[in-house]
């Protein structure tokens, strides 16, 4: 069985012991492919436009029996530059709210662990952006348009139907779950419009796996994604990143829900 | 009078700008690996 994968840098296993430029073998998603041939379509710092884009690329591509997505944070979004961005993926390029940081600490206050050369990484992203001119425009967008919290779920809605409505014309059985479950609990979906309301109403729940609300004093009490529920159990973190102890637990939450899907 | 309401505009964009990206950054502690 050929299964294609789809996410950032949680699927793709960022911080994971065997990941070196490479997918990851012990992340969720590997693990639930793990008798079967694995191909993995996610990469680090994905928005919700990319994870789309690259899983139906990679369905295009393998022609998989069953596909698994993991949605990311909305707030990033997904650009073709018309130049090259000096990154991996150039001219596709995912901006987040970090890529207009100057400030080093702000940066290294988010690290639950430190480490330097991360850090180094992080600085030299920065810098680059800065240079082609991807801050310049980063910066734009979200004083513009990605300040507010309509653009951010409206976008990430849209690249879940499309994926959705994608895999289900080609008959591909597939799970969707989420890194974080702000996508789904938010103002604009509790008072919809109706574009809001028309997306939501095409999105067939039924194949979403949500993780269990927290039942501990100060945890998320709606359904959470998998950094939410990691963090909240207290699981091992490398800088920002849930480690495998997290990710073989989850596997094997999800293990039923991914088996069961046709 | 349109540039006071032009100027009001403008920093009442760079308050909801800042404002966004504090909240962003706390829901996704986003880096580069």
């Amino acid at each position: 069985m050929i299964i294609v994968a789809g996410g950032d840098s949680f699927v793709y296993g960022s911080e994971l012991a065997d990941c070196n430029n490479t997918p990851s073998n012990n992340t969720f998603t590997a693990l639930l492919a793990q008798q079967h041939t694995y191909h993995c379509a996610a990469y680090p710092g994905n928005s919700n436009e990319a994870i789309a884009r690259q899983t139906v690329n990679a369905c295009h591509q393998y022609n998989p029996d069953r596909v698994i997505v993991s949605w990311t944070f909305p707030g990033r979004y997904e650009f073709r530059f018309g130049y090259n961005t000096g990154q991996r993926l150039s001219p596709w390029y995912s901006i987040n709210s970090w890529t207009v940081e100057q400030n080093v600490s702000a940066i290294e206050q988010e690290f639950v662990t430190k480490d330097e050369d991360i850090l180094k990484a992080q600085i030299e992203t920065i810098e680059r952006a800065k240079k082609t001119g991807v801050a310049d425009f980063a910066r734009t967008f979200y004083q513009h348009v990605g300040s507010t919290e309509y653009w951010e779920v409206y976008s990430s809605l849209k690249e879940i139907v499309y994926l959705q409505n994608y895999l289900k014309s080609r008959n591909i059985p597939y799970l969707f779950t989420l890194a974080d479950y702000s996508i789904f609990d938010n103002y604009t979906i509790q008072h919809r419009d109706a574009t809001i309301a028309s997306l939501v109403d095409s999105i067939d729940m039924s194949r979403f796996y949500f993780f269990p609300p927290g039942t501990q004093n100060g945890e998320t009490t709606t359904p959470r994604g998998f950094y939410q529920w990691a963090l909240e159990n207290k699981y091992k973190v490398g800088t920002t990143h849930p480690l495998e102890e997290a990710h073989y637990a989850a596997y094997l939450l999800l293990q039923d829900y991914f088996n069961a899907v046709d | 009078m349109q540039w006071i309401k032009n100027l009001i505009n403008r920093i009442k964009l760079e308050i909801q700008y800042r404002k966004k990206l504090k909240e962003l950054r706390k829901r996704d502690p986003f880096i580069y690996k």
